[in-house]
């Protein structure tokens, strides 16, 4: 299965039942998939499983069971594929004492450039996080959301293809975020691919339509969010009709095969149905047939969240 | 830039800034601070008439810098070159760069070499230098080539317990308890055992090396039968090249899972 609706270029990371468990506990179970180049989000719950995966396509731990392989070679002790990889990992870790310009300087001389085009991309990667005025600051002094971008100029810093990026929107204020977002996408649009995780449905949203499901260790969905929506079709989905006659609506909806339940409230009706697109096709027939008056129509299920909500259940 | 220069390089500049280096520093000055109040002593006729300066020094030497402060710096400084990256979480980003894992492991054993021997040597050198003033001056100069040889065993020490620490701390998760355990256990008491047992000791050959006499270097000289010079620095180096080897081997293959 792939994670993107285009499968033709090749894929940035296979997975074949990737498996991985610290002793009685499994990080990752079975896991098979092709991500493609471009953006994808990695969504799930805290303890979902993202960050096993990306330690294990980042060649941090092995597999307990199966293979994966990241830009068509394997990982686990690879290290020259790091030079086409960065990675931002979640946890707030750094060298104490130093500064931004001199922590992001000394990782990238770990990549045998001169010394002079180390001090070069150092700046350019502090720029393009928005650090520069902050570069001579001791990391320790920086605000959360400043050690979160001096986290993604070191991934960012050696101009890599593959950009692999733990929660890094984690502890930043709004502001942040949606610059921090703003820059992903034109790393992106630069003719890098990412993936990026998060807890938080919406700034994945914001990122990228390209999505893969996490939890309990398994992918629950994957693909583009409008055909991840589609796998829930078949699910109970409700819609709440705000109307001036509610019992007489129930009373003709009732029979409907398409209606599986049905909640009376004093200004509406609650009905939950599997088969939606054919319950809005009919619904305006009825309401003209019964001449009432809606002045309310919710689908409370018919965004990501929710559908977020049932994968994850 | 050379990866093993750069590995070098950066973990220098993290143990140089590192809050163990002050307070480790502070603690290998102690010795000269002895070997002052010592002078004095002796220069003020204070105590037994037969102390001398070399004979403060030898004791200084073996007691508190052999005994004590040698596995103390490679201890502390040993274990903590992999497994504070650990506790720190910062071993991810040297694993997502271009360079070997036996590289980053060679790398950062020699920026604790470069540590281990700026903190021990000059402070022994200066320890060594304030008891010759109790000293006459020509007896003083004579003593020079003890003073470099008590440097070569400390340098010595330095490289083989600190390739002995390094791989504690690389494949331990409590490497400060088991480098005490074994500091305390078999450098030490093991020491005490006559027969051979003590040869499979480090402690035996940098005792060997010592330019002191046999009493003056603490109880274990008295009791072993010393190995020869040659046979001594061959042993010693051959055992940090081993244990530097299998550390790195060991490191490469071994996965450090990070706690969340």
């Amino acid at each position: 299965m792939s994670a993107g609706s285009s499968t033709s270029a090749a894929p940035v990371v296979q997975a074949e039942g990737l498996s991985r468990w610290y002793k009685q506990v499994i990080g990752i179970n079975d896991v098979t998939l092709v991500i493609p180049p471009g953006i994808t989000g990695l969504l799930g719950p805290n303890g979902a499983g993202k960050s096993t995966f990306m330690k294990l396509i980042t060649g941090q731990i092995r597999p307990s069971r199966g293979s994966v392989k990241v830009m068509g070679e394997p990982v686990w002790n690879n290290f020259e594929l790091t030079r086409r990889m960065g990675f931002c990992p979640e946890q707030d870790a750094f060298y104490s004492g130093m500064t931004g310009l001199k922590w992001v300087r000394g990782l990238l001389s770990l990549n045998g450039q001169p010394k002079e085009e180390t001090e070069r991309l150092a700046l350019a990667a502090l720029a393009s996080v928005d650090l520069l005025d902050a570069k001579d600051k001791k990391i320790g002094a920086y605000s959360k959301g400043m050690r979160q971008r001096v986290k993604l100029a070191q991934a960012i810093a050696h101009n890599p293809d593959l950009l692999i990026l733990d929660e890094p929107l984690g502890g930043m204020d709004p502001m942040g975020r949606r610059s921090t977002i703003r820059m992903i996408k034109e790393w992106a649009a630069q003719g890098r691919s990412i993936i990026v995780s998060s807890h938080i449905l919406h700034e994945i949203e914001a990122m990228t339509s390209t999505i893969l499901l996490v939890n309990h260790g398994r992918i629950v969905a994957e693909g583009n969010v409008h055909e991840i929506r589609e796998l829930i079709e078949d699910h109970p989905h409700r819609i709440f009709i705000q109307c001036d006659n509610p019992r007489q609506l129930a009373s003709r909806l009732v029979g409907w095969k398409e209606v599986s339940g049905m909640r009376l409230d004093e200004d509406g009706v609650e009905v939950q149905t599997s088969r939606p697109d054919n319950f809005f096709a009919m619904l305006p027939e009825v309401i003209l047939a019964e001449k009432l008056r809606v002045t309310r129509l919710l689908s409370p299920d018919d965004n990501l969240q929710a559908v977020f909500d049932y994968l994850v259940k | 830039m050379n990866p093993l220069n750069a590995v070098f390089r950066l973990s220098l500049a993290v143990l140089f800034k590192s809050k163990r280096t002050l307070v480790i520093g502070m603690l290998c000055f102690l010795p000269a601070l002895g070997s002052l109040i010592g002078t004095m002593l002796i220069l003020g006729e204070v105590g037994p008439s037969d102390v001398t300066g070399f004979g403060l020094i030898s004791f200084i030497i073996v007691n508190a810098y052999v005994y004590v402060l040698l596995l103390v710096v490679t201890l502390f400084y040993g274990t903590a070159l992999v497994s504070d990256e650990i506790e720190d979480k910062t071993i991810t980003y040297l694993f997502m760069r271009p360079v070997p894992k036996p590289t980053i492991y060679v790398g950062k054993y020699l920026a604790y070499l470069v540590v281990g021997l700026a903190l021990l040597l000059p402070s022994a050198a200066l320890t060594f230098l304030i008891a010759m003033f109790a000293d006459p001056a020509g007896e003083a100069a004579r003593h020079i080539p003890v003073l470099l040889k008590d440097l070569g065993v400390l340098a010595l020490g330095v490289l083989a317990y600190g390739a002995l620490f390094a791989l504690v701390g690389a494949q331990t998760k409590r490497p400060v308890f088991f480098g005490l355990g074994f500091s305390i256990v078999w450098e030490t008491i093991v020491s005490f055992i006559p027969g051979y047992l003590n040869k499979l000791t480090i402690k035996h050959y940098l005792i060997s090396l010592l330019p002191h006499p046999a009493g003056e270097r603490g109880i274990t000289g008295i009791f072993e039968a010393a190995t020869s010079a040659p046979v001594a620095i061959t042993v010693l180096l051959l055992v940090t090249a081993g244990l530097l080897a299998l550390g790195a081997w060991l490191f490469a293959n071994r996965e450090y899972v990070l706690e969340q």
